[in-house]
């Protein structure tokens, strides 16, 4: 393992960057929470073939990347929409930021999955395209326009949440 | 906000990391020893089977050795009892010779 912190080390610095990737994609704390156990678990299992602290840290969010997608999936077979049917809003839109913030979290949360967790990738951990399209193993160039979709999207949103909000 | 720079800093301040549950470490180095005790468990339940295994064999094939061994003892003790009615044949067929001469048919 050479000079890897023990895992417990790994735990108390990663956590948050797994949980994050993970509430952000699934938009659940519980199913965020279940999930963040199971990607260090396996980390657990796989340490002895990662190399340095780096890899640990790539493997983390690849992981949590790919089984969020993995999780939005297999809840999407039952009632997930497509990126042309995203619902306006799951909140009240309001004046203050906490709503905007509110309700940009969730636009996002009702993306398709790849798409999701590409935009938690790009804006929350602040992944390049090309780290991106290797985290998720697709071209960078489906990472580049699926992230200028997304963008299209939630500005398209923002704007009618705009039109739509009484003047006065 | 339409912006799309405005836009991605709204996106980053939404989407941004969090820190963990305060007992999410916990549970999760829990769960890690509870599956390596399963998992030791699991290994020494695996070696009594294999150390079964390899008696049950190690017995089979010794009783085989054992049958075949019995086989080849009575196998000889044939061959020698054939070796010993063979040369009292012979014997007996020798005697014959001496004692009842041949007459050979008489030819014109």
């Amino acid at each position: 393992m050479g000079d890897l912190p023990e895992f417990a080390e790994l735990v108390d610095r990663y956590q948050g960057m797994v949980y994050s990737i993970a509430l952000r994609s699934l938009g659940q704390r519980e199913a965020a929470e279940d999930l963040a156990q199971e990607v260090f678990l396996s980390l657990h299992e796989h340490l002895h073939g990662l190399e340095s602290e780096d890899h640990v840290r790539n493997w983390l969010r690849r992981t949590a990347a790919n089984r969020s997608i993995d999780e939005i999936r297999r809840r999407r077979y039952r009632s997930g929409p497509g990126l042309d049917e995203v619902p306006e809003s799951f909140t009240e839109p309001g004046d203050s930021d906490p709503l905007l913030l509110a309700l940009l979290r969730s636009t996002v949360a009702a993306l398709p999955a790849e798409a999701r967790v590409l935009t938690v990738l790009r804006f929350q951990q602040e992944l390049e395209p090309g780290e991106i399209a290797a985290t998720l193993n697709m071209p960078v160039a489906t990472v580049k326009s699926r992230i200028h979709r997304t963008l299209k999207l939630l500005r398209g949103k923002l704007e009618r949440r705009t039109e739509a909000r009484p003047k006065g | 906000m339409n912006e799309s720079p405005d836009l991605e800093l709204q996106l980053r301040e939404a989407l941004r990391e969090t820190s963990a549950p305060p007992l999410l470490r916990a549970r999760i180095l829990n769960a890690a020893a509870s599956r390596g005790r399963r998992s030791s468990h699991a290994v020494l339940w695996r070696r009594i089977v294999a150390l079964a295994a390899l008696l049950t064999i190690g017995s089979f094939g010794l009783y085989r050795w054992e049958q075949r061994r019995r086989a080849e003892a009575v196998a000889e003790q044939f061959k020698l009892a054939l070796r010993i009615a063979h040369r009292e044949v012979l014997e007996v067929q020798a005697k014959l010779v001496v004692e009842v001469p041949v007459q050979l048919p008489q030819t014109n």
